[in-house]
């Protein structure tokens, strides 16, 4: 009796099980579609370049508009005329500067150089945000003796939710950091 | 029945084919009318049989009484120790053992088929009180294998899965913050540690360090972890260790119970309920099934001294078991998903090495002082899901042995939001990771004094993304055959493993996102193991093992490309790179069921050769958002040794001290210099009181523990390289405490319980956490819990 009952339900249970353990092994295998490959990325909003432009402040002088672009590994030229006064604007590639006006509360550009090259100051109304504090995309430089020659590091922070009067550029993320060198001939 | 099947059958393929494998057994029994035994249905021919024993000098004990409560049977030992209980069913039992000059004891059984169990008696003169012995504590490997469950386990409930392992020697973990973390063992981590979910093989993006394990803690009634290379049954890759989570087996008797946990925290104000229900047919015993579900909600975590912005977590989890057993055949489904979001501290996305720089240098985040408690996630957070679908069917093959097929699929989608400039929904990385794994053992009948398994083994998975390309397309497929022998005679037993494995590797990559290139790549391997254990008698037994397991470089250190902003680092992969081999060798003494002192000693060391790792290169790569120092994925050879202790000691009835020390020495050969990122030494002591209570108490069960965990600096960094930004923290010492009871409201038990972490609000970071450059480690913690036990199934008779 005990004999036969296995027997028989090893005869009914054996194709059963052989059809879950063909079945599980045919879907793991099947299921290998190669026919997909990656799409690029669309990269949007990357900043891929800084252009700053100096415009003399005083137009009758006959001084030149400089101008350089910063790209990732770079370090561009600036020569600028000594003891003027500029007006600089920062611009960026796919007028991101636009983005960054929208969220002026949330941005802010930081500028370091040899107080004997160059003085940034950023004390233009219209560059000012909703909370009277400076964005940084418009301000006034001030160029130094002839002969001297440095650094100007500019960095763009993303602070959203820190901007406040103490916060420096210690403060957020860095969106882009350009260096450039500035000659006063 | 027959109508059912119709169903079924219209649904897909592999669900009727999954579920015909558990209905088989009820069309046979269809067409099997006529007299059966009244309880043939609960497989009721089942033999208990073995050996009555003096623990300590292995001899015989002639005469024992051995009873069955459960079934109100008794039998006495023959003149070679040897008793027999035939025809029981399965089930739970418990052997109640008598012999004249040694203590009663108890041994609790399990039966699902015939089984030998060897009772060990303790003599009375050297006994201090009942020693109640509930398991087996004769190890079955050489290898250390360590578990955590019953009472260890609850007190667990509401940690995350790597933070309950960490009761365990050896086991550290790696965080992310409060939020995310992951098991480390002797050292590795991530790719180099096997998870076992419920039986099949984790796959999600484990290789990265902030990719937490997608594992509902509240599935397993017991985790296990097998520290050291562990290839040869579970896979490649199991370079540093294995930790097995393993859910309750399905009941096997009819009614319905369940549980519920409610768990509530301080600090982080942590809200978590969970909940299982199961049951049994009482018309259809085989049948069996599951539901269990768990809710978890955090809110921003605390420091002394500060909340930690945006580090609150969500998760939803549930699962559905349903199973078929009988006695020589059986079928199980099981379907999972969990599904989390995370929190990343807001202060750790940053721009370049510069805001690190300035971030260590302010030594706390910037906003440290506004922060604020909520339970919103705001970008960057994470948002994982995981599904798990599991097949499983075993037959006894007669005499021959036992045939195993376990089939899991997982789908793991991992979306990463980090802070963007514009306004979007969309994440700002996507990976779904699509895995289907087979496994077919056969459990072999003992051949003399061997026993064994064999089986092979595939995996199949394919991986993509969007958004970001990072990590690239990939196809790999795996298929490995293993084979494990056992030979044990008397006191000795040894260990003989072989397994070969075939990982092949089909990438797609976009080359400077323009150029399609299609590398593809093989690799193949051995691994091994060689082990031998000893059984002293007197409660000692030593441990011998050497295993070799090896790991094929993933597909991110071949082809990963770009910044890792977390960490501030340009990472480069490298496509050259070959497998990684280790070569464990492990030696171990367990002293165990002795009145007093009880412990394990466990002294490792690990050799790989090519040891994949980040190496520091000299030039900094420079991008539109300054320099970054520049790391690439390199090989060489290390080695990691270090010693497990852990111990208890009964200082007085119910009175224990418990003591886990875990020491780590890790090398890198090849510039001669440490390793980094590699656990400090670690003392964990505590000393615990159990209350004793009287017989239908109001009260039971209950205890109260004090203790602490002190781990050292880790002065062990790498010192010829700068690989680091800040140096390795202070050492640190934390202060804990645990109560709990079981109140019985009449028939009801109910266990509460409350933990307290960091009692004395110590200011500290870790070095093993990937944010300790930018805040502190959280503050004092008090986690409640309630768990209420239902049982429906006595209300019947």
């Amino acid at each position: 009796m005990h004999s036969t009952k296995t027997l028989t339900m090893k005869k009914l249970f054996r194709p059963y099980l052989t059809a879950f353990l063909l079945g599980a092994l045919l879907i793991s295998t099947s299921s290998c579609g190669d026919d997909d490959d990656p799409d690029p990325i669309k990269e949007e909003e990357n900043i891929t370049s800084m252009t700053l432009t100096l415009e003399p402040v005083a137009t009758d002088k006959g001084i030149q508009t400089a101008t350089a672009t910063f790209t990732a590994g770079s370090k561009p030229t600036l020569s600028l005329v000594p003891n003027t006064q500029y007006n600089a604007t920062i611009t960026f590639n796919d007028k991101i500067e636009d983005e960054i006006r929208t969220e002026a509360e949330d941005h802010e550009l930081f500028f370091d150089a040899p107080e004997n090259v160059l003085v940034v100051q950023k004390i233009l109304p219209d560059d000012f945000d909703n909370n009277d504090r400076p964005v940084g995309l418009q301000t006034r430089m001030l160029s130094g003796n002839t002969g001297s020659t440095g650094s100007l590091k500019i960095t763009l922070k993303h602070q959203p939710g820190l901007k406040t009067d103490e916060s420096d550029v210690t403060i957020g993320e860095t969106d882009i950091e350009a260096t450039f060198t500035v000659n006063v001939q | 029945m027959l109508k059912l099947e119709d169903v079924l059958k219209t649904k897909t393929l592999f669900l009727t084919l999954a579920l015909l494998a558990w209905q088989a057994p009820a069309l046979r029994a269809q067409s099997l009318p006529g007299p059966v035994p009244e309880d043939a249905e609960q497989d009721c021919g089942l033999t208990l049989s073995g050996k009555v024993l003096d623990h300590d000098t292995r001899e015989p004990l002639i005469g024992a009484t051995i009873y069955l409560p459960e079934l109100d049977r008794a039998t006495m030992s023959d003149e070679y120790g040897n008793y027999h209980f035939h025809q029981v069913c399965r089930g739970a039992y418990t052997l109640q053992v008598k012999y004249v000059g040694y203590e009663e004891e108890q041994f609790a059984v399990r039966l699902s088929a015939s089984l030998a169990r060897d009772l060990p008696l303790h003599a009375d003169a050297r006994l201090l009180r009942t020693v109640e012995v509930t398991g087996e504590h004769l190890r079955a490997q050489a290898q250390t294998q360590q578990s955590i469950s019953g009472r260890e386990l609850e007190q667990t409930r509401g940690l995350a899965l790597a933070e309950t392992l960490k009761g365990i020697a050896g086991v550290t973990t790696l965080q992310t913050g409060p939020t995310i973390s992951k098991p480390v063992i002797h050292g590795l981590h991530s790719n180099r540690v096997l998870l076992l979910n419920n039986g099949v093989r984790q796959e999600g993006q484990q290789w990265g360090a902030e990719h937490a394990p997608e594992i509902d803690p509240f599935i397993a009634s017991e985790m296990k972890v097998i520290k050291g290379a562990a290839g040869v049954r579970y896979g490649a890759d199991a370079i540093g260790g294995v930790v097995l989570v393993e859910p309750k087996a399905l009941p096997t008797t009819p009614g319905v119970r369940g549980e519920v946990y409610l768990l509530g925290s301080t600090n982080n104000r942590q809200m978590a309920t969970s909940a299982t229900v199961e049951g049994n047919f009482e018309k259809l015993p085989p049948l069996s099934w599951r539901l269990q579900g768990t809710l978890r909600k955090a809110g921003n975590a605390k420091t002394p001294d500060y909340y930690l912005e945006n580090t609150g977590l969500r998760e939803q989890n549930f699962s559905a078991a349903l199973g078929y057993d009988k006695e020589t055949y059986g079928a199980e489904l099981f379907y999972s998903r969990f599904s989390t979001e995370l929190g990343v501290l807001r202060e750790s996305h940053i721009g370049n090495v510069q805001d690190l720089m300035y971030a260590i240098e302010r030594g706390r985040p910037s906003n440290a002082g506004n922060a604020e408690f909520t339970y919103a996630i705001d970008r960057p957070y994470q948002d994982v899901q995981h599904d798990l679908f599991k097949a499983k069917g075993f037959w006894q093959l007669g005499e021959a042995g036992k045939l195993e097929f376990v089939y899991g699929w997982q789908r793991n989608l991992r979306q990463e939001y980090d802070m963007r400039r514009r306004v979007s929904q969309a994440p700002t990385l996507q990976l779904t990771l699509n895995t289907h794994t087979t496994e077919v053992t056969f459990e072999h009948k003992p051949l003399g004094n061997v026993t064994g398994l064999v089986g092979i083994s595939t995996i199949y998975q394919k991986n993509t993304y969007r958004y970001s390309d990072f990590l690239p397309y990939f196809t790999g497929t795996t298929a490995g055959i293993f084979a494990t022998e056992t030979w044990k005679k008397d006191r000795l037993q040894l260990e003989a493993g072989l397994r070969y494995d075939y990982k092949h590797l089909q990438v797609k990559k976009l080359e400077n996102n323009r150029e399609l290139i299609k590398p593809e790549y093989a690799f193949n391997n051995f691994s091994g193991t060689l082990a031998a254990m000893y059984d002293v008698g007197y409660h000692l037994t030593f441990g011998l093992s050497a295993t070799s397991a090896w790991r094929a470089p993933g597909a991110n250190e071949l082809f990963s490309e770009g910044v890792h902003h977390s960490a501030a680092t340009y990472e480069s992969g490298n496509p050259d790179l070959k497998s990684e081999q280790a070569y464990n060798l492990e030696f171990s003494v367990d002293y165990f069921s002795n009145p007093r002192l009880n412990g394990t000693l466990s002294l490792y060391h690990n050799y790989i050769r090519d040891y994949i790792y980040l190496a520091p290169q000299p030039e900094p790569v420079l991008t539109i958002r300054g320099a970054f120092p520049a790391f690439a994925y390199t090989q060489a050879d290390a080695t990691l040794s270090g010693v497990d202790l852990s111990w208890d000691f009964k200082l007085a009835t119910g009175l224990v001290l418990d003591s886990k020390t875990s020491l780590l020495y890790a090398r890198n050969l090849d510039t001669n210099d440490y390793l980094i990122y590699m656990p400090a030494n670690r003392f964990d002591n505590s000393l615990r009181y159990e209350f004793s209570s009287g017989d239908g108490g109001k009260l039971t069960d209950a205890y109260l523990s004090v203790g602490g965990v002190y781990v050292a600096r880790q002065n062990r960094a790498p010192e010829k390289t700068e690989q680091d930004f800040a140096p390795a923290p202070e050492g640190y010492f934390l202060l804990q405490a645990e109560a709990g009871t079981t109140i019985h409201l009449g028939k009801q038990p109910i266990e509460v319980g409350i933990t307290g972490n960091n009692l004395l609000n110590t200011v500290y970071r870790d070095y093993l956490n990937k944010q300790r450059y930018y805040a502190d480690e959280l503050g004092r913690m008090l986690l409640l819990r309630v768990r209420v036990p239902f049982d429906f199934s006595n209300s019947k008779k």
